[in-house]
């Protein structure tokens, strides 16, 4: 194989294998998984017991267990008893005065820190209610306040830590990947229809169609694993969602254009046909990706009613991967095409020299 | 240049009106179907009689544009070609259908009336939105039926083709429907509204562009 | 279209939710549901690999005529 020619093959592969080790190995932050009291009263003790996740409470000093409260500050329990590496009990004595007005109700978010993991938070985690009983202890003391500031972070190179996805937080660069190369894959596929269009070559048709298998096998693909992803992150195969609903009328389309392909047997009015089809069919889904989500909301992140990620849903050390996924997927892809094409031209040159020896 | 759009529309309506038996039959086709939904459920709820107007002019459609390349002849397409240019038979031949759609319609809206025992809270909105989204479904529809008349199998390979190309379309008809009814709320019509003007502009503007590529055999 | 490929597909839908029970369940969720992280890749790997093999199939066909010409 000429390695000038075909760079972007060993390309290609680098990427992938980059992609597969690093996504697998690094390690994802510690995370709270799960606590067991999510009820507190003002001015009286609290305590609970929190799991976690990739913790490492039994060689870290100093662990600390908070609340974060609403003006920022934080109320640090009196104390943070290890029980094993990732579970640790942790009592508050909650003051009298944390809520503005009287009947009001607060979530308080759970903080655990040490300097071994760094800090970690589970958003809304325990509701205060106001005392209801009116005995007042001189005695009571409350848990001690800290700045937010006071926290300590540790800077290391992990994936991070969401509730219920935890380690899944790495199909981004499997599942999420191989939409993003499908998406591209079909662009070029478009662009050689456009070529096709222009210079009547049968060249570009191939390439196009070629392409058009391979972002279906894509979407195949990307179907299946957000399946399987979904069965054990939201609960079921196939979730009504705008994503899915929308890819899965995508695969349909691109479908219906192998019917059309099949269904023509003269090949310069099968490669105009499924050209026009090509292009007509991509931009009817640039129109499904704008509109659909419009309409209704959606579990995937970055659509309505999921602000819950926020800025994290992409952050820096998941994009390292992520970038170089969608283009080593893209490059597969690509080969996969071309593999494909030789394919079709070798063939094509056999029915022609059998054809000219029957003659 | 739009006499000769007229022309063509005129004497495109003649022959079709003595073929008519195609278009007629489509009709049939709609009012058998509703008169049958009706008589078998008896009384329907309000977003399923929407639900069921859009899927019967969905399917209408399918029915009425898909005979209006069938009857050419190789022959007569290419006589067509020399005389008139590619843009004008279309929009002629695309206007026609948007025409009968409208008939197809009414006639349907009518009925539901009728057999529901209850008009349409907001008729004006209502036509509105079923004539924008029409547009584009007869616009998508005539694009995909030159494309298929080349097919042998031309009626199946439509319905195949249209649906999933049709869907934003009916998605945000429907959408726009229900608000008329006053089944959801919603005060984003005009911005729907836009979107469905969008998406009409583009498919009008692919099947311009698209079809002389389509013909060119 | 793609014969194989769609009866892979069904298969492979029929046969996870066939095999959904408690125990699977609890198995792909341990550790953090690192094991859907490997399905999925496992998922991914085998797609790939059929379309490749079905590609394999063809070009050696096409060999075998040029080796009978």
């Amino acid at each position: 194989m000429d390695i000038k020619r075909n760079w972007w093959k060993v390309l290609s592969v680098i990427l992938m294998l980059y992609v597969i080790i690093a996504g697998i190995l690094i390690p994802i932050k510690p995370g709270i998984i799960d606590y067991d009291n999510a009820s507190a009263e003002t001015g009286s003790p609290y305590e609970v017991t929190v799991k976690t996740y990739n913790t490492h409470f039994d060689k870290a000093q100093g662990l600390r267990t908070y609340l974060l409260l609403p003006n920022n500050e934080l109320l640090v329990a009196d104390s943070s008893e290890v029980i094993n590496a990732a579970e640790v009990k942790a009592s508050f004595n909650i003051p009298r005065r944390v809520l503005r007005g009287e009947s009001e109700s607060m979530d308080l978010s759970l903080v655990i820190d040490n300097e071994i993991d760094g800090y970690m938070q589970f958003p809304e985690a325990v509701r205060i209610r106001p005392s209801t009983t009116d005995t007042f202890n001189r005695a009571y003391q409350a848990s001690a306040l800290m700045p937010l500031s006071s926290l300590r972070d540790v800077d290391d190179f992990k994936f991070p830590f969401r509730p219920i996805v935890y380690e899944t937080i790495r199909n981004t660069f499997f599942h999420v990947a191989i939409w993003m190369a499908m998406f591209i894959i079909l662009i070029v596929s478009c662009y050689h229809s456009i070529r096709y269009l222009m210079t009547n070559k049968l060249v570009h048709d191939q390439k196009s169609s070629a392409l058009t298998s391979v972002a279906l096998v894509f979407g195949i693909a990307g179907l299946l694993t957000g399946s399987m992803w979904a069965r054990f992150t939201w609960g079921t195969w196939w979730t009504n969602d705008v994503k899915l609903n929308m890819t899965s009328i995508a695969l349909l389309i691109y479908c219906s254009y192998w019917i059309l392909r099949s269904s023509i047997s003269d090949i310069d009015t099968r490669a105009r046909l499924s050209s026009v089809f090509n292009l007509f069919s991509f931009v009817a889904l640039f129109i499904l990706v704008m509109v659909i989500p419009r309409l209704t909301d959606s579990l995937h992140p970055g659509n309505g009613g999921n602000p819950a990620f926020g800025d994290e849903d992409l952050d820096n050390t998941l994009r390292t991967i992520f970038y170089p996924a969608i283009i080593a997927y893209t490059l597969i892809g690509l080969w996969i095409a071309q593999l494909t094409v030789r394919y079709h031209s070798a063939k094509d040159n056999i029915e022609l020299l059998i054809y000219n020896k029957s003659n | 240049m739009l006499q000769r759009i007229f022309h063509i529309a005129k004497r495109d309506l003649t022959l079709e009106f003595r073929e008519r038996y195609s278009f007629l039959s489509a009709l049939l086709y709609l009012v058998a179907i509703t008169f049958i939904v009706y008589k078998v459920f008896g009384r329907i709820e309000q977003p399923t009689r929407i639900g069921l107007f859009w899927i019967l002019i969905l399917f209408t459609c399918i029915n009425v544009v898909s005979h209006s390349f069938s009857f050419h002849s190789q022959k007569r397409k290419y006589y067509h070609y020399i005389l008139y240019r590619s843009y004008e038979l279309i929009i002629a031949k695309w206007g026609i259908n948007l025409i009968k759609m409208i008939v197809a319609g009414l006639i349907l809206a009518f009925l539901q009336s009728i057999f529901a025992n209850e008009p349409l809270k907001n008729i004006l909105l209502f036509s509105q939105v079923y004539v924008l989204s029409i547009i584009g479904m007869t616009a998508a529809m005539t694009l995909i039926s030159s494309i298929s008349s080349y097919s042998q199998n031309q009626n199946t390979l439509i319905a195949v083709m249209s649906i999933p190309l049709l869907i934003p379309i009916l998605l945000i008809g429907m959408r726009l429907s229900l608000i008329s009814e006053r089944i959801i709320m919603d005060t984003e019509i005009n911005n729907y509204l836009m979107m469905l003007v969008g998406i009409d502009i583009i498919y009008v503007a692919i099947l311009i562009i698209f079809i002389p590529l389509t013909w060119k055999a | 279209m793609k014969p194989t490929i769609t009866t892979l597909f069904l298969l492979i839908i029929s046969t996870m939710t066939l095999t959904a029970q408690s125990g699977i369940d609890d198995f792909f969720r341990s550790t953090g549901k690192i094991y859907t992280v490997l399905g999925v890749v496992v998922i991914l790997f085998l797609v790939l690999i059929i379309y490749l093999i079905r590609l394999e199939k063809k070009i050696s066909k096409i060999e075998k005529q040029i080796n009978d010409e």
